[in-house]
């Protein structure tokens, strides 16, 4: 009996071992204000294209509007945080951008917040609120390509 | 007081003076 006992035991341990690890992927949760939304989904398009991803380890992904002091355009709140993206966009400023002032705003904001792409690193993270051209944004990818290749 | 926790306060206009000033102290390489 007391063979058997330890015979069960050994292998339900041997089982147990012997399970493959499963991960479980957790769907992140988004709020995106309706009137960022299409430029959030152009970004999105805009990292996938050259294989990078908008989620990353993220689970909360805001992009909001409110009333920001000065002439702070934009802020990315969870920039260092790697689970939450926390935009909030000037509502104020984003009123009188041009589409392509608004695009380079957003495009700013998420790449300092879904992967930490600080300051100074291309054109659009650097100096204030201008229209975004396509030669930003193919310098802004290869730029992201390099940071996030380096981890 | 976590950033995100100082953010909701200053942008439904409850925080204090001073916790409008952390938070905009805080935000520093964020703009």
């Amino acid at each position: 009996m007391r063979i058997k006992i330890i015979q069960v035991l050994l292998l339900s341990t041997l089982i147990s071992c012997s399970k493959p690890e499963t991960t479980q992927k957790v769907n992140p949760f988004y709020f995106v204000a309706p009137e960022a939304i299409e430029y959030v989904l152009d970004f999105q398009k805009d990292v996938e294209s050259v294989g990078l991803n908008i989620e990353n380890d993220n689970i909360s992904f805001s992009v909001v509007m409110g009333r920001l002091k000065g002439n702070l355009a934009g802020i990315a709140i969870g920039m260092f945080n790697p689970y939450a993206v926390n935009v909030v966009l000037n509502v104020d400023l984003w009123r009188v951008l041009s589409y392509a002032e608004r695009k380079a705003l957003v495009y700013h904001e998420l790449a300092h917040d879904v992967f930490g792409l600080r300051h100074n690193t291309c054109d659009i993270m650097s100096g204030g609120v201008r229209p975004i051209t396509e030669e930003m944004i193919k310098e802004l990818l290869e730029t992201l390509k390099q940071h996030n290749g380096k981890g | 007081m976590e950033l995100i926790k100082l953010a909701e306060l200053v942008l439904t206009g409850v925080a204090t003076p001073e916790q409008e000033q952390d938070f905009y102290d805080r935000l520093q390489d964020r703009d």
